[in-house]
């Protein structure tokens, strides 16, 4: 991760503001910091996201492909995710300097949309045992502010949303082969359900205190922190995974009073985020042609 | 190994040279190094020299599945290799920026022009088609690797045939030789890269640079282009920059060279049908022959005057018929010194034997007069004809010189020193000496 | 010939511009806060993002002791083009390209400035739609004067192709370089009128290399009003935030 340089006073101080509720931007130990989203802006893609989260950008592309199931499931479809650390966020991405870190993300991210619950890939299935979609999840981190598991799956749950998958209209059994055809309207499309879709939540112990969406320079003062999977479903929220990362340790009530925080944290992070989503596909209508701000805002 | 620096000096000097139309090797700022074909016993392998520089090219092919986007051409892939062989300064087996370059310039010299007929590389469509592998080793590195081994590609794509097929049903016959004669490739036109560096804020481009002139050059630029004067491929770039007047300059330049290249590609291939449909031996033993120095550039003295012969005084003509055993020569050589500085500072001495331009000390009020001359060769040198003459007069002066290299080792040492002078301390020379002798 | 319907008898093309327009050119600096030049620019449907680090110290082996190290990646997003790219970067192509922006950057970039320092720019494409180089180039140049790194002056870069075997196209977008013939692509510094890097390939005659050279470098001059028309409002309103830096007035 991004490293950032910080005295032993700076440390200090940021230590004694987390312990006072009081945060150096003003936070106090549950509060995020504000979001920007856009879907949609990537027009070779399927479905795409651009999250920013303070210094933390994202951009999420999604990219569909038909496939054969894999023969232990035949009745499933695949997702993959790939994340790039792009050298624009840090010199010491370049090359494959960036890479661990996005294995780690990645990985946190696939364990958590593991769970049939949270993310379901029969409805991937077209044929079973012959053709599914595949869906490749591609992340690009431009610019690290910290958080970036959270701001990766957010983006990646809007980047969902916004996927639109062509119909299929018709399939031809030829012998062993399958021929499908597909929809020639583009507003002819299937969406993905995202309601269950897991979000994930790091809660970053600082001091004796945890705290939710650490900045670039409080994750340097934290020596572990919990990142939480959680899955909505029927007013309810679920773990899907736990993943610690850093080098120290957590005592089980510290343990289990972040992973409280977590979980509220996810409902009340999901529920503004469906409620952003449905605006944006109100504001445009649902296929309308819309202006795309990208990076020029 | 790293690779050694190169001097300000060094540098400054090749620059200051070039600045009086002047370069290291003798050479006219339009002329190229001798190119050298060869082709080897096998189909699809030659061997081409540009002046001190080698590549060795060799064709192989197999069968194989062809890209889903294009289910009925074969494929064509280019690799070049720059081994420590070459230069010590390259590694074995790495991807550097200088291999990632020539293999692209490559690439896109012979594949996006679509010079090779790649549709009837295919067997079957879909399933099989013929996979070529262009290899090129460069053997030695003395500059301007890329004209060198496009020739090489070129060639080696021209001389090769692969194996003919039979398709009964899903069954695939590959014909030894002796069964069914080999096909040759079908190319739909001849493209040969050639280049240019630039100096002087990019006002004066001079061709086939050699490693040293590459070095401090500003800019260079590649021309692949074929002989109907159609550009395939086009690359510039250095720190500083060129205005397009030059460039379009050179590119008309680049094709008139690129016809002859071609022409001389198409004649060696022709000497090769012809000895081998009479049986003669075909092979690399020729080139055994060719040339005796075989080192690294850097090692060797980079200065020599190749054209230019010395009008020596009576004295010296005698010392050098003298000596006749090689042990001596380096005793002897060091006694000429002071003789042929003389000669040089004072008389200025040295003709040149191919447009009678006299070669005059810097400080002389002739060279002026004398720059004109040069230009004058070089509006000329555009034509057809007069490139073609000098290109022939050229190897009849190299293969005079390399003569009298053998014949009067001393003069060519005592030759060197004056101006060699000026870049390097005098231990080199003598290197150079046994070595020509060698 | 599939060159023949680039451009139509209306002298329109398959895009609906003319064969001398350019593609829409919109473009912002600064739009990250960690590096210390940042641009993004698009043109027609090619997005590009560019930062720059640096000036900072050159590690030993590399530094160098009279001029400053351009250092260069270019990336494209796995997304960015029809097909999805299985890699970002490290194949040939890219790695070519980055030696090609190494050099333009270096043409312009005032390297004796900065000894023994290096500077790294860092392209992502976000999306590829014709003309990657240019718009690498183009952003780049936006990034490295928001980044204030003396340059000698702007860079920008343009591609032009040939219509119809005789007809110059300006700034050619991903299906025409397919469908058309060979695209040149120059860089030039255009105050001065010279060219930092040319790459061309495809076959092509070389008669109409002059009139083909001609356009590109004119896209090139019109480029360059754009980039100075945006960077001219950004200083405005970077300045005008800061009061001109007259703080203490």
């Amino acid at each position: 991760m991004a490293n950032i340089l910080l005295s032993d006073a700076e440390k200090t101080f940021i230590l004694h503001g987390v312990e006072e509720d009081f945060r150096c931007d003003g936070r106090t130990r549950r509060d995020y910091r504000p979001m920007e989203l856009e879907t949609g802006i990537v027009s070779h893609a399927s479905g795409s996201a651009r999250l920013r989260l303070a210094n933390t950008d994202i951009l999420v592309g999604i990219k569909t492909e038909i496939d054969v199931p894999s023969p232990y499931n035949i009745d499933k479809g695949k997702i993959e995710f790939f994340i790039d650390c792009s050298a624009n966020a840090t010199p010491e991405f370049e090359g494959r300097g960036g890479e661990e870190l996005a294995q780690e993300i990645s990985d946190t991210l696939a364990k958590s949309y593991q769970s049939g619950q949270a993310f379901d890939l029969r409805k991937l299935c077209i044929l079973p045992g012959q053709q599914c979609w595949k869906l490749y999840v591609d992340i690009l981190i431009l610019e690290c502010g910290g958080n970036l598991f959270d701001a990766v799956s957010l983006a990646v749950k809007a980047a969902l949303f916004n996927t639109k998958i062509p119909r299929v209209t018709a399939a031809l059994m030829d012998g062993g082969n399958v021929d499908l055809s597909l929809s020639d309207d583009p507003y002819d499309c299937n969406r993905i359900e995202i309601n269950q879709i897991p979000i994930l939540v790091t809660v970053c112990k600082i001091g004796d205190s945890c705290v939710v969406d650490p900045s670039a320079e409080e994750e340097q003062c934290s020596a572990a922190s919990v990142v939480v999977g959680v899955s909505q479903r029927d007013n309810k929220s679920f773990l899907t995974n736990i993943h610690m990362c850093g080098v120290g340790s957590f005592h089980q009530e510290t343990l289990e009073s972040s992973v409280e925080l977590g979980l509220s944290a996810a409902e009340k992070l999901d529920e503004e985020l469906l409620i952003a989503l449905k605006l944006e596909e109100e504001r445009f209508g649902k296929y309308g042609k819309k202006e795309i701000f990208g990076f020029l805002r | 190994m790293k690779e050694t620096p190169l001097s300000n000096c060094e540098k400054a000097f090749v620059v200051q040279a070039i600045k009086e139309r002047l370069r290291l090797d003798g050479r006219k700022l339009e002329e190229f190094r001798p190119l050298k074909i060869n082709f080897g016993a096998e189909w699809g392998s030659a061997h081409v020299t540009l002046g001190e520089t080698r590549v060795l090219a060799q064709v192989s092919c197999e069968l194989g599945q062809p890209k889903a986007t294009r289910p009925n051409e074969g494929l064509l892939y280019i690799n070049v290799e720059l081994s420590p062989m070459a230069a010590l300064h390259f590694e074995a087996g790495r991807n550097s920026e200088l291999t990632v370059q020539i293999n692209r310039i490559l690439e896109r010299t012979f594949k996006d022009s679509r010079c090779v007929d790649l549709e009837s590389l295919c067997v079957s469509a879909e399933d099989k088609v013929w996979i070529l592998r262009v290899d090129l080793n460069v053997l030695n590195h003395e500059g301007n690797i890329i004209d060198c081994a496009s020739v090489a590609a070129l060639c080696a794509l021209a001389h090769f045939k692969h194996p003919d097929v039979t398709v009964t049903g899903e069954e695939i016959k590959i014909h030894t030789s002796a069964e069914k004669d080999p096909i040759p490739i079908v190319l739909h036109h001849y493209p040969v890269c050639v280049s240019y560096a630039t100096f002087q804020n990019g006002e004066v481009a001079i061709a086939d640079p050699t490693v040293i002139e590459e070095r401090s050059s500003e800019a260079n630029m590649v021309f692949g282009i074929n002989s109907y004067r159609e550009l395939c491929c086009l690359n510039l770039g250095g720190t500083t920059l060129t205005s397009s007047n030059l460039l379009l300059q050179c590119s008309s330049r680049a094709a008139n060279r690129a016809k002859q290249v071609v022409d001389q590609i198409k004649a060696a291939l022709a000497t090769d049908a012809e000895a081998r449909s009479a049986d003669q031996s075909v092979g690399f033993t020729e080139c055994l022959k060719m040339n005796t120095i075989n080192s690294l550039a850097q090692d060797r003295l980079s200065l020599r005057l190749r054209r230019f012969n010395f009008t020596l005084d009576d004295d010296f003509r005698n010392m050098s018929s003298n000596s006749a055993g090689a042990p001596d020569i380096k005793a002897e050589g060091d006694d000429s010194l002071p003789d042929a500085t003389r000669i040089d500072e004072n008389t200025g001495l040295l003709n040149s034997n191919q447009s009678n331009v006299r070669w005059v000390p810097e400080d002389s009020s002739d060279s002026d007069e004398d720059e004109h001359i040069f230009e004058k060769g070089d509006e000329s040198g555009g034509a057809d004809s007069d490139d073609k003459d000098l290109e022939e007069e050229l190897e009849n002066v190299a293969e005079e010189m390399a003569y009298k290299r053998q014949s009067q080792p001393i003069s060519k040492g005592g030759s060197q020193q004056p101006v060699k002078r000026n870049i390097d301390n005098s231990s080199d020379s003598e290197e150079e000496t046994t070595m020509v002798l060698g | 010939m599939a060159n023949q319907d680039l451009l139509s008898d209306q002298g329109l093309r398959l895009d609906g511009r003319r064969a001398h327009e350019l593609r829409r050119i919109r473009c912002k600096l600064g739009v990250f806060s960690q590096p210390d030049g940042s641009a993004y620019l698009e043109q027609g449907n090619t997005k590009v993002l560019a930062a720059v680090y640096g000036p900072h110290q050159a590690p030993g082996k590399k530094s160098n002791h009279s001029e400053v190290i351009v250092n260069c990646q270019y990336s494209m997003a796995v997304f960015s083009t029809g097909e999805r790219k299985n890699r970002p970067r490290g194949d040939r192509k890219s790695q070519e390209m980055t030696i090609h922006l190494q050099q333009t950057l270096r043409a312009a970039i005032k390297t004796e400035l900065y000894p023994r320092s290096q500077i790294d720019v860092f392209i992502e494409v976000l999306q590829a739609d014709g003309g990657n180089y240019c718009a690498s180039v183009n952003a780049a140049t936006l990034a490295l004067i928001d980044a204030g790194i003396c340059l000698k002056e702007y860079v920008c870069a343009c591609t032009a192709s040939l219509a119809n075997g005789n007809v110059p196209l300006m700034d050619v977008s991903h299906l025409e370089e397919v469908s058309g013939g060979a695209t040149l692509s120059v860089a030039s510094l255009p105050s001065s009128n010279k060219i930092a890097f040319m790459e061309m390939s495809q076959r092509f005659h070389l008669d109409h290399l002059p009139k083909v050279l001609d356009h590109a470098l004119q896209g090139c001059q019109q480029i360059m009003s754009i980039l100075d028309k945006a960077v001219r409002e950004h200083l405005a309103l970077v300045g005008s935030a800061s009061d001109w830096g007259n703080i203490a007035k």
